[in-house]
């Protein structure tokens, strides 16, 4: 069985191989992009005035560590990171020839959240300490579903309009429908990472069933 | 390509761009994208911790020698013994006198010590209950886990078969002069066995307390016999008859009792208990005569001699005091008893405790052969078991536990006597000391032999493995759960005086035989508390719910124990 990110990339190389193999000279381009999905890259190949075939993939990856939380009583210690990995091929449509275009698309969507919590107080039962080193720590992270479907709004360049620097920038969305979470725990404090907290949680978060997607794009058109 | 081209790009893209996010952000909205779910993750999350579980865990049943069930009355338990200093409650406190009301009892030791058969911890029990005959449990533990201990205590005025008590208030005693007249009380005999015991104090004998101060007052002495054949008589003997002696005999420290009977003795002036006499006085036993003397393989004839033993309830050691001879009874007259016709006197007795009269086997393997009771049906609670010499039919006494229990069904026999055959006998479960059907039986030709023999059984029970978990819940602003961990749960049948023990639970569950659509009791122990299921009205905050057995989508049974808001836990944790 075929990774998804495997797929994405076979059936985009296939696109484009077909694609320079039936034009004769053949724009394309290549452009940095940043946004909501994190930094990357794509190149895109236009058809005709009025479709254009991208490919893109971006990541990121940002860490907070020891971020104190206190409430109440209550005081806790965050190790956090979110990746963001992202694969993905995209159809442009330019009813108008130019600018704006609505874009489909297929992703291999790699994004995700981890977290560590560590309980940080002392409590006291009987004669026995519950320090935070026996208490332990609760690790949790969020995936969603890796093959996922792309729409969205786009302006940006036009096709087949020469060589040349160009801006673009995507708003839309990646349907990853319900997340899934998974919860571990070392310690005491391991029982707090059972199925049905998970599901808890999972269900807390069932509305973000899309990852929403604000991208610039950097790029220079070429012509071979 | 110039900076003024990527400045009109990027303004047309904002121009045009504001307009499509809002497009997206109003087709995704309508196409299911709800952000009004998205709540903060951890708001509904439990926080769930497991208490700190011990390492070792003693559980003590205190059982009426008489009834079989649990001692009604508030038993004040002592720690003594080597190790006394490492006793804890299961939640880490110092623990030396506890007063048990439930006829349970569970403590542990220090998580550090770690328990073998080369580094025991040793611990005696000394139990003393308003009406029962003062006792002790020497404890000796060679194993980390869950250990179960039972003390059979004697009720004065309610005595099993086998025992009979005289209680006899009369003579008086000055600190300076002494008793004033002879001061003699027996027993009186035995109707089973035509056994009795008495003592005789001198006149002029002074009582002296613990510290040694001499008594003055009214004589209060209680006379308890036991008589060496029954089976309820002989559970109470103080500690077991796998024994201890704290000054030897015959080169051992340790080894194995085979009794001609025992005797109890308590006095008290005003009150204060009497330890001691200033003089020597006489305990005097009559046994029956057809003991047999273990040296000789014979019924006991006049001129044996026997070894006297006292008990030192603070230690659980015995102690060799000489020996007493037997001699023929001539005067001895008890209406259809014939039994009975030997006596033994001791001279020199200068302090109270049981006092005895044993024969000693000084020789034992420490480490015997492990019994794996196996019900063919999966599943059963208890059963009563029973270890006889296969030679002579008789009940072998040094092995006291004769119950057990589904959930430990694993018994390694501990320093059993060399070339030791019995034969296992497994009865259902009629009670401490009566039995239902035999189920079968065992030949074992060596008890030294360290090996696992299976007893398997067949039990028509209709006990079913059910999953048992135990939750205590604290909702304040958030709900928090401690999940028991290496705590016991006991149950009671409806209709039952003496709660089970279970075993222990691990991370909250625990799978133990119950029967579906009984209904049962169930107590956990935490925090030196007892948190009842029973339907407590106003006031009682410990309150479990109701014992439901839930058939889960795996066909498993569940039953759910929740403590809810125990002050205790909750204002801690």
């Amino acid at each position: 069985m075929k990774s998804p990110a495997k797929t994405v990339l076979i059936w985009t190389l296939f696109i484009i191989g077909s694609t320079l193999y039936g034009a004769g000279a053949q724009e394309f381009t290549v452009g940095f992009t940043a946004g909501s999905l994190g930094f990357g890259g794509e190149v895109g190949i236009p058809f005709s005035d009025y479709v254009s075939v991208r490919l893109g993939g971006n990541y990121y990856t940002h860490t907070i560590s020891d971020y104190e939380y206190e409430s109440d009583e209550t005081s806790l210690t965050v190790d956090g990171k979110v990746n963001l990995r992202s694969v993905g091929i995209f159809a442009d449509y330019y009813p108008f020839r130019q600018l704006v275009r609505i874009s489909g698309g297929l992703v291999y969507h790699g994004n995700g959240m981890s977290a560590d919590i560590r309980p940080m107080n002392i409590y006291q039962l009987g004669g026995d300490q519950y320090t935070p080193e026996r208490l332990g720590k609760l690790s949790g992270d969020v995936g969603f579903q890796q093959l996922s479907p792309y729409l969205g709004l786009g302006i940006g360049h036009f096709p087949r309009t020469g060589t040349g620097w160009l801006i673009s920038a995507n708003f839309g969305g990646i349907y990853h429908g319900q997340p899934q979470v998974g919860l571990s725990g070392e310690g005491l404090i391991e029982p707090t990472a059972s199925r049905d907290q998970e599901k808890v949680i999972e269900e807390s978060i069932s509305g973000f069933t899309w990852w929403p997607v604000i991208s610039f794009n950097l790029g220079y058109r070429f012509s071979l | 390509m110039g900076r003024k081209y990527i400045m009109n790009q990027l303004s047309r893209t904002i121009r045009l761009g504001i307009p499509a996010v809002l497009l997206i952000v109003t087709a995704i909205s309508f196409s299911g994208c709800d952000f009004n779910n998205i709540n903060s993750p951890l708001e509904e999350l439990d926080i769930r911790v497991k208490n700190i579980a011990r390492n070792t865990l003693i559980s003590v049943n205190f059982l009426d020698a008489s009834t079989g069930d649990r001692v009604p009355a508030a038993i004040q338990v002592t720690m003594s013994g080597q190790d006394k200093d490492a006793v804890i409650t299961t939640t880490n406190e110092p623990l030396q006198t506890v007063m048990v009301r439930d006829g349970v009892l569970l403590f542990s030791v220090l998580d550090a010590l770690e328990p073998t058969l080369d580094t025991p911890v040793k611990l005696t029990l000394v139990c003393t209950a308003d009406g029962y005959i003062n006792t002790s449990k020497p404890i000796e533990l060679t194993s980390t886990g869950m250990s179960r201990h039972t003390v059979i205590m004697t009720n004065a005025n309610n005595p099993p078969a086998g025992v009979i008590s005289a209680t006899v208030t009369g003579g008086l005693t000055d600190a300076n002069t002494g008793v004033a007249e002879d001061i003699s009380v027996s027993s009186g005999t035995e109707p089973l066995s035509g056994g009795s015991a008495s003592i005789h104090i001198p006149a002029g004998t002074q009582l002296l307390d613990a510290a040694g101060n001499a008594l003055s007052g009214t004589v209060e002495t209680r006379v308890t016999y036991f008589n060496p054949r029954e089976e309820t008589s002989l559970s109470a003997f103080p500690g077991g008859f796998s024994v201890n002696l704290s000054n030897g005999f015959q080169g051992s420290s340790r080894g194995i009792f085979e009794t001609a009977g025992f005797v109890a003795i308590d006095m008290n002036v005003g009150g204060i208990p009497v330890e001691r006499f200033s003089e020597n006085t006489t305990l005097s036993f009559n046994i029956p005569a057809d003991i047999s003397n273990p040296e000789t393989n014979q019924q006991v004839q006049s001129g044996d001699v026997v070894p006297l033993w006292s008990y030192n309830e603070d230690t659980g050691e015995w102690t060799a005091e000489g020996d007493v001879q037997l001699s023929r009874n001539q005067g001895f007259a008890h209406s259809g008893i014939e039994s009975a016709q030997f006596q033994a006197v001791a001279e020199g007795i200068n302090h109270l405790s049981y006092w005895n009269i044993d024969w000693f086997d000084g020789e034992y393997c420490e480490r015997g052969v492990t019994l794996n009771f196996v019900s063919t049906g999966g599943c059963f609670k208890q059963v009563n078991v029973e270890l006889r010499d296969p030679a002579t039919g008789n009940l072998i006494n040094w092995w006291a536990e004769n119950v057990v229990y589904g959930s430990d069904p694993t018994q390694e026999l501990q320093y059993v006597p060399p070339g030791q055959a019995v034969t296992v006998e497994v009865y259902e479960y009629g009670g401490w000391f009566s039995r239902g059907e035999l189920l079968t039986s065992v030949d074992i030709p060596d008890l030294c032999v360290i090996e696992t023999v299976d007893i398997e059984f067949e039990s028509d029970s209709e006990l079913m493995p059910v999953t048992i978990r135990v939750e205590a819940i604290c909702e304040n602003d958030q709900t928090r759960v401690l999940l028991l961990d290496g705590v016991p749960v006991f149950v009671r049948q409806e209709g039952e005086f003496t709660w089970t023990n279970l075993g222990l639970v691990s991370n909250g569950e625990l799978t133990a035989c119950l029967e579906p659509g009984a209904r049962y009791y169930a107590t956990v122990f935490f925090d030196n508390t007892w948190y009842n299921s029973e339907d407590y009205n106003n006031g009682q905050p410990y309150q479990l719910d109701e014992t439901d057995l839930v058939e889960q989508p795996d066909g498993t049974l569940l039953l759910e124990y929740i403590i809810e808001n125990v002050p205790e836990i909750c204002d801690e944790l």
